[in-house]
């Protein structure tokens, strides 16, 4: 089993709960931002010292839910600070991007880093398409569109040009080429039956990086595995990522207590002017289809449910080691995934607490789980 | 655009052509398949004057004495440029059009002015999977949007002889084309679907890697024929490089070129 560190490098240093989107930056001190990415750069770091294979980076925009704006930029800090770890970037919100630029940026990381990049390509959640003035409408045929354009900045062995639908480009020879040939392992999201359809149909690791329900996570699975075979290849164990929030304490009460401010401090201040948007764009876009947009409609609810709940569905790992050790045992022998994404870091848990939760992973969780 | 049906004797034969618009000249060498009216081709009328052979043995006319192969028929083109456009042209050619406009511009350079080479014919890597004998296979892979594709009103046994008569002219490689692609001088625009089925990306990429001053580009959400797949993308790209040539690799904005009308 390889083990991926999460990390959304929020703004933990206010404490207005925001209603509007996007959220007003007034209370953004950067002296505090320096720290920050100071601290979180430290602390995903150390994540390679504690045994994680890869390291996470994110893309949102335009609150303190996360500093993430260019995943590529703390993937570049990451590259010079590591040396084993993959760096993942899970990842470049495609649609909203020029393609172009994300096969450039992802080749320089790919051949700075010798090798060690994941390529995420992700249609990214509903409100972020407010924040860069893209039709939600648009979101898949872009997606599809970008990732074989992607695919062709990489691998094209002449210089091309592209007259798509959403792109055209006349004249395309990227340098860098990517370090690894044909192209770095892409990862896709598969939270929705279209999109793990789509993961297997470009031949891709399907993310599926907040699982929620045990029974729901296993059907995008089921429609990832089946689409492949379709499309003529087996997915792997390696080819899928389960991904969940994670708290390792002494005692299970230390880590309840702490999530729950954590996942509290998320629902109310972090996550507050996103859903203000998120269900704007949920209303009055084709972004998911119905059964889709039922299930992301209401985030707060999400966001809200008991931890008892989330344990008692699997859906977060939350104790001492003993525990988490065991949540990883159940849910490899439900999912058989080759990769599990922790996210330790939920909302304003103090760094410190994140850290002691990282090494207590390196001494007593990952000697029990990384032969799975 | 209305085309008119026109009849030339050339030294080796006599050739009917379709003609329509006004403007520069355009020559169009078909595919396979014959002489197909399309959207683009329409609208490519509304700004030159194409001009669109019917190739000997094709769609009831004749097979021209001695005229066999890539090299042979391009030689025969030749002679219509010299006979009816009696000027500098611009060719486009698809798939086994393609070919035979390749010839023609090693052979003419002096009398083409730039090239469009289509799902190129005739240049066939070793090792490529064959051409699909199944028509129902054939038909999936070359086109992504059947769908748009307009009535034929061949009979069987029309289209059944000019698919014969296209075996008359084709090549699997060319290995004598392919030595002489670096002469070309034609400035040159390479189309591949997206999604081509019929012709391998190979051919294509060893035609922007053999020819001078070549462009290559990818028709997304196409196979092997965009004029059909993608008629308004098609035409966007092959208008605007004929109308501006090499500078088509300059995004023109809202902005037309000074005296020259635009595709729209």
């Amino acid at each position: 089993m390889q083990f991926s560190y999460f990390h959304l490098m929020p703004y933990t240093a206010t404490r207005t709960v925001p209603h509007d989107w996007p959220v007003s930056n007034k209370d953004f001190d950067p002296k505090v931002g320096a720290n920050l990415y100071r601290g979180y750069l430290d602390n995903l770091t150390l994540a390679e010292e504690c045994g994680f294979d890869w390291i996470g980076c994110n893309e949102h925009h335009m609150s303190p839910y996360g500093l993430m704006s260019n995943p590529n930029i703390i993937g570049a800090a990451l590259i010079e600070r590591t040396k084993r770890a993959k760096i993942a970037i899970v990842g470049s919100l495609v649609p909203l991007l020029n393609p172009i630029r994300i096969a450039e940026e992802y080749a320089m990381l790919d051949v700075m880093s010798g090798g060690r990049l994941i390529a995420g390509l992700l249609r990214g959640i509903p409100h972020e398409y407010v924040a860069y003035n893209v039709p939600p409408d648009e979101s898949y045929g872009r997606l599809i569109e970008a990732i074989h354009l992607i695919k062709k900045a990489w691998t094209a062995q002449e210089p091309f040009g592209w007259e798509g639908k959403y792109y055209q480009f006349r004249a395309i020879s990227i340098w860098p080429k990517p370090y690894q040939q044909p192209h770095p392992r892409i990862l896709m999201s598969g939270s929705t039956e279209s999109s793990a359809k789509l993961a297997a149909r470009e031949g891709a690791m399907l993310g599926l990086v907040q699982i929620t329900d045990v029974e729901a996570t296993k059907k995008m699975i089921r429609v990832y595995r089946d689409e492949a075979k379709e499309c003529g290849w087996n997915p792997g164990p390696e080819d899928i990522l389960i991904g969940c929030s994670c708290l390792i304490a002494d005692s299970f009460k230390e880590a309840k207590e702490t999530l729950e401010e954590g996942r509290n401090f998320l629902a109310d201040i972090l996550g507050g002017g996103m859903r203000t948007a998120q269900q704007l764009v949920l209303q009055k876009s084709r972004y998911y289809d119905d059964d889709s947009k039922k299930k992301f409609m209401d985030m707060r609810k999400i966001m809200r449910v008991p931890i008892e709940d989330l344990l008692a569905k699997k859906a977060i790992m939350c104790g001492t080691a003993e525990m988490v050790t065991e949540s990883i045992h159940h849910l490899h022998k439900e999912f058989g995934h080759g990769c599990m994404s922790l996210s330790m870091k939920i909302g304003n848990v103090p760094d410190e607490v994140t850290a002691k939760s990282l090494r207590l992973f390196r001494d007593k969780v990952r000697p029990h789980v990384h032969n799975l | 655009m209305a085309y008119t049906r026109h009849d030339v004797t050339l030294p080796t034969g006599p050739l009917s052509y379709y003609k329509a618009g006004s403007g520069r000249p355009v020559l169009y060498l078909h595919s396979g398949t014959g002489v197909r009216f399309t959207e683009p081709l329409d609208k490519l009328a509304e700004h030159f004057t194409v001009y669109m052979p019917i190739f000997p043995g094709y769609d009831g006319t004749k097979l021209h004495a001695g005229v066999k192969g890539g090299k042979a028929l391009a030689q025969v083109f030749l002679a219509f440029v010299d006979t009816v456009i009696k000027e500098k042209t611009d060719v486009i050619g698809h798939s086994i059009g393609g070919y035979i406009a390749a010839w023609l511009a090693v052979m003419a350079g002096d009398k083409i002015d730039q090239l469009v080479l289509v799902g190129t014919g005739g240049l066939r890597p070793k090792g490529s999977p064959p051409m699909p004998t199944d028509p129902k296979e054939m038909l999936k892979r070359a086109y992504v949007h059947p769908e748009n594709i307009k009535p034929d009103n061949r009979t069987p046994e029309v289209s059944a002889k000019n698919r014969e008569t296209a075996q008359h002219y084709s090549a699997v490689f060319d290995e004598e084309l392919a030595g002489k692609l670096k002469e070309i001088t034609a400035i040159t625009l390479i189309i591949h679907g997206e999604k081509e089925g019929i012709i391998p990306e190979e051919t294509s990429v060893l035609l922007r890697s053999r020819i001078k001053t070549s462009y290559m580009i990818y028709l997304y959400d196409a196979a092997h024929v965009p004029e059909v797949d993608q008629p308004q993308r098609f035409f966007n790209l092959v208008g605007d490089f004929l109308t501006r040539g090499q500078a088509f690799l300059v995004n023109k904005g809202d902005r037309p070129p000074a005296g020259v009308p635009l595709p729209s």
